[in-house]
Parts: structure tokens; sequence; C-alpha cells
């Protein structure tokens, strides 16, 4: 039987689904005996699709600006 | 909200319309900035990522499309950060893997590696609770900005500009284990911040 530590060492590897046959069998195992590992599991996937949402960055328009006029002197010369 | 590359859009990109790079410049250049520095260091990564837009600029009428422009984008950037590690011989930064591997305190578990201190209950039903609260979002981007550059630039690629993991292995120049590690650190990092901001209202 996994260890709820071993579990959450391995959350990433289960939710990309690199996982074998076995090592997928033991770690449902271990989820459907444990509350607070499943948790952990789904607050996990909760946070990975929260925060790829918002931690999009974007340029402010002084740094396109810098960029675009390095371009322009770039081609100039 | 991410950019949609079309066929019009490409189209405009190839004939060098200034709109259109400036749209590409707003939404990749900060992605580019944190990928940079994940393999050359924070000193040199805007003047990495500077050269790359104009070495884009210059060659997007010869893209061709056998990989996304996403991916053609950082693989110029980070061709551009493994040559000046090469001029200045210099090595690409090992990663820092050691510890364990989810980066969770010891003392989260007891010795028999079962929880001593359990992760609270968020008790919402979907992201989109999470994604209304502001303050939340503000205690993510501080901490996003606080990862070790290495981190920061496996989680931007991958969770970010959702790049596959053959992609990200070799913009990084990093084994499949090690970026594992990264990735994986960095999502339990970011879902303690909520576990925090959750319980106690504040980052």
């Amino acid at each position: 039987m996994l260890s709820c530590k071993e579990i959450t060492d391995q959350a990433s590897n289960y939710i990309e689904g690199k996982m074998n046959f076995w090592q997928r069998l033991k770690f449902r195992s271990h989820l459907r005996a444990c509350a607070h590992c499943s948790r952990f599991l789904r607050h996990l996937g909760l946070s990975i699709f929260f925060t790829g949402s918002c931690l999009h960055e974007t340029a402010s328009q002084e740094e396109i600006e810098a960029i675009l006029a390095k371009i322009k002197a770039s081609e100039e010369s | 909200m991410s950019l949609e590359i079309t066929e019009d859009f490409l189209a405009q990109l190839k004939t060098q319309n200034q709109d259109a790079f400036a749209l590409l410049v707003k939404h990749h250049h900060r992605q580019m900035v944190q990928v940079a520095r994940g393999i050359i260091g924070e000193a040199q990564a805007e003047e990495v990522v500077q050269e790359a837009w104009l070495s884009i600029y210059r060659n997007l009428k010869n893209f061709e499309g056998r990989s996304s422009l996403k991916t053609w984008i950082f693989t110029i950037v980070s061709n551009g950060a493994k040559t000046r590690l090469r001029k200045e011989s210099r090595q690409v930064l090992m990663a820092d893997v050691e510890g364990s591997l989810s980066g969770l305190a010891d003392d989260l578990f007891n010795s028999a590696g079962g929880w001593s201190k359990p992760p609270p209950e968020w008790d919402i039903d979907s992201p989109d609770q999470l994604l209304e609260e502001s303050q939340l979002q503000e205690c993510i981007e501080k901490t996003a900005q606080s990862l070790p550059e290495q981190q920061r630039a496996v989680f931007v690629l991958r969770e970010i500009e959702q790049q596959d993991m053959d992609v990200v292995r070799n913009i990084l120049n990093l084994s499949d284990s090690n970026i594992r590690v990264l990735l994986h650190r960095a999502r339990v990092k970011l879902m303690q911040v909520i576990d925090r901001y959750r319980e106690t209202g504040t980052c």
C-alpha cells in the first residue's frame, strides 16, 4: 500500500497519465481508502485549472513599443 | 485570455503587419522572459528575448507551420539563450530537484508517511468560484513570481502555454524526470496558496 506522502509525490504523474497499469491500480486503491488524499488530488486538479487560467500575463504597452522600436531601428540600420 | 492563432492572423504576421505583431508580443513577451530566465538566468533574459523578437519578426515570412507558432517562438528564444551560454562557455543551469518530490514540508506527515496535518477542505465545486476572488489571484501571481526560475519556466510552458512535455524538455534542455519534479513542485506550491487563502483569507 502506498503511503499518503507517496501519493502526494506521485499525484502529477497520475493526473498526466504517466503511470503503468499496476502503478495506477495501487494509486487508485489508496484513494478509495483515504479521504485526505482524495481531497489533495481534487484540490490539485482544481488548482492546476485555476492557476493556468489566471497566470497568463500580457505585456504592457511600454514593453510592446520598446520591442517595436528596436525592430524599427534595426531594420533602418 | 490566450491568443488564438487563426490563418488570417498568421497571414498578417507573415506580411509583417505591425498591429498583428504587437498583439503577438503582447501575449507572449512576459512568458518568453520567464522561459529565458529558466535557461540563462535573470541578468540576460530580457536581452535574449529582445533579440528573439527581432529574429521572429524577420523570419515569420518563412514560418512553415511544422510546429505551432507558439512552439516555434519559444524554440527561437531557447536557441538564443543556449547560443549565448555556449559563447560564454557556460552550462545550462542544473535542475534543483533535491528533497521531497512534492516539495511539501516533512512535518505534514507522520513517520509512516500518513497525514499528520491533512489538507483543509476548500468547500467549492468548480474552479470558477476561485476565479471570482481577485485577492486570491493576486496571492497566486505573487507566489508564481517567487518560484525558482526553472520551476517557473516549466510551469509557464506547460500550464500557461500548454506545450507538450517533449517540447518543454527540448526548450529547457532538462530531463523528463527533472521536468516532472519541477512542474509538480510548482503546482503543489501554488495549491498551498489556495489552501492558506481558504483557511485564513490572506496570502
